[in-house]
Order: structure tokens, then C-alpha cells, then sequence
């Protein structure tokens, strides 16, 4: 068993194929302790990626073949790449429900992910934040996500002219 | 690593006093909590740093050791028992909600999810940050008008780019509206590429001019090229062609579809070297020589992951045959001519190839297809999706019913009105799957046999509920039919009827068609495109202005009463981008009424209007970053120069919205406003 303490103190205790769905954990426990302190990661959201690696460790049990995660860790960490998308349909409805959470939710858990290199799951959110996005205006999307318009209005228009203009195919 | 906490905070962390783990007196007071800590980081991340500072406080103990990952383990002073104190957490966590602290490669890695070119539009358009960060990530560009942007603006926003589509002529020039020297030329936007972007691996183009030499820069500059589409595309011969197969070493698709290529001879197949395995797909359909067909053979042998094979004419069964046998795993074939050069076994041959080639799901060639041959083909009937049989005059109805009767899987069917109403009773009966049907004309010029008629579409509509794409010529339709059809398939994205027998009314009424498509565009609240014909009023463009409001590309030809009609469609068609005319009574009323609307446009085709020169020269006046261009073919255009008058009628316009001005090469008979 491995124990996680969050940010905020709370301690958690995983099964070691759980944890390890994080690179990061494998490679301190590898090297070290078997206590991991994340004190970047809330408990509510440490609560969360648990729950996520908790699910795929159980489903990745079972792998027909060795997971992706062993494969990738192999690859280099530091930049962020496309990793296979989740095949079995029940995970992929289970990750579906799991990121019905609203943007700062998502953006805690991504941050969390990304930090403890499970890819899997930033790929999962990542997605996810890709889909609110389609679809929808500029102006939606800086509602939506809380950026700040830094165009000027001219710049603005002369980007989205040449946008329309030129670059769109309907 | 994502960087959670305000950037500007980050550069405190190269002060190597951090790194020794001598922190401020601010963090003391918290140093009673901890005990060990590890914490993991790498390099270019403060906020991890940053985060175990505010925690562990100040320390001693602290050891950095390097690991293989080329991150940095600390091992320091940790909590044993901490108290949780609100203001820590929201110090640390407060910042997450807000994208704006996202890095660029988050950012990046969202937009890889992003794959529409409208929503990657969308998105470079919120911040500058964003802006940039898409700008450089941006792999597929595409162009909808050559000249409504510089290949040099493109190339600079885009250098990363590694797929470009490119469109050039107007629509019409498939009805050669447009004359062959018009321009579109390609060669500027390959010499573009060329110089910025020699990472390009794809490239589309569609109704442009393509050069031999044009195709021999290609096949030079670009070292990791793969992909070649030309669609309608002219100007080029096999000479061309060869350049792509000797240079492009790991070139994946050449898909040559409807050019017209000058035909210099069978050798340019036997240009791929034998280097050359990587071929996915391969459509020269188009070309009408004759081929070298032991290099392709060896070609289709050796290229193991083929799974597109279009063979042109030229190509007898005995070759297919053998090619077959070659290529197992071909999901998309085209025959080729679909007979046999000489009475020998080809049948049994033939059958027994088929048999084996279960992957083949898109079928198409047949020119000269004989009917005994046909039958060879039903082993695979029933796993077709797709079955072109557009070029195939030779296939009689009963052997075509035969076969379809197989082909319960269709979801596009395209062939000559040959099949008549007959025919696509038993289409209706047998292919409950099919969503796009085209039926084209075998005798455009009309002999006057109806060939397929206003029955055979309601057969279609009511046995093929999936239906939503239909290009339907025919002789003849009635209100009544098109009422059924849009009640039966309310789900047409494309819905294009082409009476070949203009301004003909409804045979059993004699009434025009404007109730009929009033009913199709009514029904089919996602109408994409629509192309009418047949005896019409304004009337009709009433109901399409009200009802088309998704509609973004009409064609219309001999319609209409008078300008109102035009007018109806631009005020009322909000998403229209491409609108083309010919042969109606619009003129400059119609076409100054909603000038503004052009600028939300791609363009407008007019020709056999009755837009006048004054007309287009008050449009060009008041909007000036439209080009309109007039073509004036006809030989009075000498007399015009001298004489230019106002009142006289433009033969035919096109006018476009740019962000570039007038075209620089424009052919003498082409006149920009």
C-alpha cells in the first residue's frame, strides 16, 4: 500500500497498481518511500483522481496487452503527446460520467494529472474541455473559461475576417 | 508541467536560495509541521516548487538528487501532522479555475482535440495567447477561393502547416461556364510552400490550373510529401505525374480525380522506384491513356498497405484479375474497363479474385463492363457501401437490377438515368441503408425518353428512409412527387434536381415547381445545398428565403420573374456562402438590394442575367473589398474597350469577398471593377 497526503493533509491509502497509474508515483516509490506527499493537490481533487485510477487500474488488470502507461513511460515525459484513446466502451461511459464536472473542476484535475503524469487522464479532460469548446464563438469561449479579450476591436475584426475570409470551409 | 499560480511569481524561482532550501522568515512560522517531504518536479514547473515552499517552510535536510528523467527529486523536511489552515489552501489552489494560467502546451494539447477548421478559427480568435499558440499548431489549412488571400499570408500564419486545401474556379466551370485560361493557377502556392512551409506533406487542390512544372516542384521541394489530391483539376500531363512517382519516396495517396490530363504516354507508372512501398491509395481513373501494366502489377505488389486502387480504361479484366491477386486487402476498387481483351477463362478467373478480395467495400470503374462478366462481382454485393456505376453506359437494366438486389449495404449509389424508374424500384426495395443517391444523365442532349421520371424518386424515398443526399437528373417532375419526397426523407443535407429540360412545368398541372420545392425546403430543416430547376417563380425563392435558413449553397438556372426573387433569397438565406446563377432575370436591382450580405459570402456567380456593367461597377464602388470580375469572351469586347456603356449587359460576373484586392493575373477578357 502506498499512502498519498494531499495539500491539505488528508492521507489516503492505494493499492500500489492504483497509484501507479501516475508515472510520477511510480518512479518516487522506485526510488524511495512508500508515504508520497502531493502538496499541490487538494484532498477534493485527490478524492477524484483516485477514483479515476482506481477504475482504470481494476480495468487495466486484465490487459490484453501491456498497458499503454508501461509503454509511455518509456517515452520521453516531458512533452505532452497523444496517447490512445480508451477502447473498452464501459470505460469510456465510465470516463464520461466522471468528467461531467464544471470547468474549475476539470482544470483542478487536469492541473493534478499533469503534475503526476497520468496521462491517460489528461487526456481525458483535455478532451473533454476541447469539446465545450467546439462549436462556439469566441466570445463564448472567453465567457466560458474566464480569458481576458486582449485584441483590440480592429484586430480583433481583422482577425476574424481573415478567419471567415479565407480560412473557413463553410 | 502545468503552472497553477500567477506566471509573474514564477521567476522567483531562480534564485538559487530556493534551491538550497533556505527559504524566507515568512515560511518558518509553518516549519513545525513537517518533518520529510518529497517532492518532484521538473525543471521549467515552478508552481510545484513554489507549493512545497509555502508548506515545508523552512529547512535543512534538503538533498537534490538527479534522476534519468531529467527531473530533480527533493527530499526535504515533511508534515507529520498538519493542521488545515484555509488560507493556505486557498493561497495555493486559488488560481485553477482561470485558463488564462494554462501554458502554451495545454493550451496546444487542447487544440489537438480541435480538428474543424472553424473551431480552430474560433479559438485563435479569443486571446493573443491563444492566437499564437494555434497559429503555430495549425497542421490542416484550407482555402476556400485562391484569391481571397495571398499564398504568401497563409504560408506566414501557418508554417507548421502540413496539409493544404486549395479551391479554385467557380463551381461552374464543371458546366464550362468558365473559360480554360481564367486562372487558378497552382504554381504560386506550391512556390510558396516550397520556400516557407517545406514540411508540407498534403496537398488538395480543386479546379485549379496545375502545371507540369508546377507538379515537378512539388515532387522536388517537399522531402517528406505524401499525399497529392487533385480534384477537376487541368493543365498538367503524365510527364507531371512521372516527376510525383520518381521523387515523392514515401509518397501514400496520388488520387486523380475528374482532371483532364494530356496523355503522354504509359511510362510514367513505372516512375515509382522499386523503393517505392508506401502507396495507400491510388485513383488515376481519370486519365485516358494507356498504362504500363506490368509496372503496375509489380507497383501493387510491392505497396502491401494499398487499399485504394482506381484503375483507369485502359485496364482490361485480365489485368484486374491479376492485380487482384496482388493486392488481397483493397477496400476501394476501380475496375477499370471491365472487359476482356480476348474470349478466354477471364470468367472463372475473374470470380475467383473477387472471392477473394472480401475487404472490397467501394466499387467503381465498368466502363465497358460486359454483361457476363458481371456476376463475378456478386460475392462482394453484399459488404458494398459504396457502388459508382456513373461510368458505366454499358450495363443493361436487368443486369443492373441483379446486382443490386446483392447490395443490401449501400450507402451511396451513383448511376446513369440508364436504370430508369424500374431500376430504382428494386434500388428502393433492396438498399434500406442508402443515403446519398445521384442518378446522371447517359444523354444529355435528350432524345426524349424519359428516362428516370418523378416515380422512380418517390420508389427512392420511400424505401430509402436514410436518404439525404440526392443529385437527381431527369426529364421531368411534378409538385406532387417533390411533396412526397420531402415528407418521406426530411433529413436532406443536399438535395439537387436537374430537370434537363429548362422551364418545364409540372406535366400533370402544368404548373410551375415552386410548391413542390417549397415543400423540400419546408421538410428539411438541415438543407445544405440545393440546385433547382424546372418551371419556377419568385414565388419559390419566397419559401426558400423563408424557410432555406441553414442553406449554404444555392444554384439556380432559368428561374425566377424579376429581381424580387433574388432579393428574397439574400435577405432571407442568414448562413448562404455560395450563390450561382444563370439564365434568370435578376438584374441590378436584385444584386444592389443587400450589398452587405456579400461580405458573408465565399461568392456570387451571375451569368445570362441581366446585370448590366453599371451595375457592377456601382457594386464594386460600394463595397471595396469585393472583387467583382466580368468575363467578356465574346467578340464585341473590342468594341466595348472603345465604348464602354453602362447600360450593357455582363455576360457573366463572379464576384468574391478578399482580403487582397484585385488579382494580378487576370487574363485580358477578365475585367475587375
Amino acid at each position: 500500500m502506498i499512502k498519498l497526503v494531499s495539500g491539505d493533509g488528508a492521507e489516503f491509502e492505494v493499492e500500489e497498481e492504483v497509484a501507479f497509474q501516475s508515472k510520477i508515483i511510480k518512479d518516487i516509490v522506485a526510488d524511495a518511500d512508500d508515504v508520497i506527499p502531493l502538496p499541490t493537490v487538494s484532498s477534493k481533487v485527490l478524492i477524484q483522481v483516485i477514483e479515476y485510477c482506481r477504475k482504470h487500474a481494476a480495468v487495466n488488470s486484465f490487459p490484453l496487452s501491456p498497458s499503454s502507461s508501461a509503454a509511455a513511460a518509456a517515452s520521453s515525459s516531458s512533452s505532452i503527446s497523444y496517447s490512445k484513446p480508451v477502447s473498452d466502451p464501459a470505460l469510456r461511459a465510465w470516463d464520461n460520467e466522471f468528467v461531467k464536472l464544471n470547468n474549475s473542476s476539470l482544470f483542478d484535475i487536469v492541473i493534478a494529472a499533469n503534475y503526476l503524469d497520468i496521462e491517460e487522464l489528461v487526456d481525458l479532460v483535455l478532451e473533454t474541455v476541447a469539446d465545450r469548446i467546439k462549436g462556439k464563438q469566441a466570445q463564448e469561449i472567453r465567457r466560458q473559461f474566464n480569458i481576458e479579450n486582449d485584441f483590440t476591436p480592429e484586430e480583433e475584426e481583422a482577425l476574424r475576417r481573415e478567419n471567415s475570409w479565407a480560412f473557413q470551409n463553410n | 508541467m502545468i503552472e497553477a499560480a500567477e506566471p509573474e511569481n514564477s521567476r522567483e524561482w531562480s534564485d538559487p536560495e530556493v534551491h538550497e532550501g533556505r527559504l524566507g522568515p515568512i515560511f518558518e512560522d509553518f516549519a513545525f509541521f513537517f518533518s520529510r517531504v518529497l517532492v518532484l518536479f521538473c525543471p521549467q514547473s515552478a508552481v510545484d516548487l513554489r507549493s512545497f515552499a509555502c508548506e515545508a517552510g523552512a529547512a535543512g535536510n534538503s538533498c537534490i538528487k538527479d534522476l534519468s528523467l531529467g527531473c530533480v527529486l527533493f527530499v526535504v523536511p515533511v508534515l507529520t501532522k498538519l493542521e488545515v489552515e484555509s488560507k493556505v489552501r486557498e493561497k495555493n489552489f486559488r488560481c485553477c479555475g482561470a485558463m488564462t494560467y494554462f501554458p502554451d502546451e495545454v493550451v496546444e494539447h487542447i487544440f489537438d482535440f480541435l480538428s474543424s477548421h472553424r473551431d480552430r478559427n474560433n479559438v485563435s480568435t479569443v486571446c493573443k495567447a491563444w492566437y499564437l499558440v494555434e497559429q503555430l499548431s495549425r497542421l490542416r489549412v484550407f482555402v476556400g477561393n485562391c484569391y481571397a488571400v495571398r499564398p504568401e499570408r497563409v504560408m506566414a500564419r501557418f508554417p507548421g502547416m502540413k496539409c493544404l486545401t486549395v479551391k479554385g474556379k467557380p463551381h461552374f466551370a464543371d458546366f464550362n461556364l468558365v473559360p480554360h485560361d481564367w486562372g487558378g493557377d497552382a504554381l504560386p502556392w506550391i512556390e510558396t510552400a516550397a520556400r516557407c512551409c517545406p514540411g508540407l506533406e498534403e496537398l488538395r487542390l480543386k479546379r485549379m490550373v496545375v502545371s507540369d512544372e508546377s507538379l515537378e516542384l512539388l515532387a522536388r521541394a517537399f522531402p517528406n510529401f505524401k499525399s497529392l489530391v487533385l480534384i477537376s483539376c487541368e493543365g498538367f500531363s503524365t510527364d507531371g505525374l512521372a516527376e510525383i512517382a520518381t521523387h515523392c519516396r514515401g509518397l501514400r495517396e496520388l488520387d486523380l480525380q475528374e482532371n483532364e490530363v494530356e496523355d503522354h504516354g504509359r511510362q510514367w507508372l513505372s516512375c515509382f522506384p522499386d523503393s517505392c512501398t508506401s502507396l495507400v491509395s491510388l485513383n488515376f481513373a481519370c486519365l485516358k491513356g494507356e498504362v504500363n501494366t506490368s509496372a503496375l502489377e509489380r507497383l501493387v505488389a510491392r505497396c502491401q498497405n494499398l487499399r485504394c486502387l482506381k484503375l483507369n480504361r485502359a485496364i482490361s479484366i485480365e489485368s484486374l484479375i491479376k492485380i487482384l491477386a496482388r493486392a488481397p486487402n483493397l477496400v476501394e476498387l476501380g475496375t477499370g474497363s471491365f472487359t476482356a481483351d480476348h474470349r478466354t477463362e477471364a470468367y472463372q478467373n475473374l470470380l475467383n479474385a473477387f472471392y477473394k478480395c472480401n475487404s472490397i467495400r467501394n466499387l467503381s470503374g465498368f466502363w465497358d463492363a460486359a454483361p457476363r462478366y458481371l456476376q463475378a462481382i456478386y460475392s462482394i454485393c453484399s459488404s458494398l457501401t459504396v457502388l459508382n456505376l456513373s461510368y458505366a453506359p454499358a450495363i443493361q437494366v436487368n443486369d443492373l437490377i441483379k446486382m443490386i438486389r446483392h447490395c443490401f449495404k449501400l450507402q451511396k449509389l451513383w448511376v446513369l438515368d440508364s436504370i430508369g424508374d424500374k431500376g430504382l424500384a428494386a434500388v428502393a426495395c433492396a438498399c434500406k441503408e442508402l443515403q446519398e443517391l445521384r442518378v446522371f444523365p447517359s444523354d444529355v442532349y435528350g432524345t426524349g425518353i424519359a428516362a428516370v421520371t418523378e416515380e422512380g424518386l418517390v420508389a427512392i424515398s420511400s424505401g430509402c428512409p436514410k436518404l439525404n443526399s440526392l443529385l437527381y437528373f431527369c426529364h421531368q417532375m411534378t409538385n406532387a412527387a417533390l411533396i412526397t419526397v420531402a415528407k418521406n426523407c426530411p433529413h436532406f443535407t443536399r438535395f439537387r434536381l436537374c430537370i434537363l429540360d429548362p422551364v418545364k412545368p409540372d406535366p400533370i398541372s402544368n404548373e410551375p415547381l415552386d410548391e413542390g420545392f417549397g415543400a423540400i425546403v419546408k421538410s428539411c430543416k438541415d438543407l445544405k445545398r440545393l440546385s433547382l430547376s424546372g418551371l419556377l417563380t419568385d414565388k419559390v425563392f419566397l419559401y426558400i428565403g423563408m424557410y432555406a435558413s441553414r442553406l449554404e449553397m444555392l444554384s439556380i438556372a432559368f428561374a425566377g420573374e424579376s429581381d424580387k426573387g433574388m432579393v428574397y433569397v439574400l435577405n432571407g438565406c442568414k448562413n448562404l456562402k455560395k450563390l450561382e446563377i444563370r439564365d434568370s432575370p435578376f438584374g441590378d436591382a436584385a444584386l444592389l438590394e443587400n450589398v452587405g450580405k456579400y461580405e458573408t459570402m465565399r461568392s456570387l456567380w451571375m451569368s445570362s442575367c441581366d446585370v448590366t456593367q453599371g451595375g457592377c461597377k456601382a457594386l464594386a464602388a460600394k463595397m471595396p473589398r469585393l472583387n467583382v470580375e466580368v468575363i467578356n469572351e465574346r467578340e464585341e469586347s473590342d468594341e466595348m474597350v472603345e465604348n464602354p456603356s453602362d447600360m450593357h449587359r455582363v455576360e457573366k460576373m463572379y464576384v468574391y469577398r478578399t482580403l487582397t484586392g484585385p488579382r494580378d493575373d487576370a487574363p485580358d477578357f477578365v475585367w475587375t471593377f
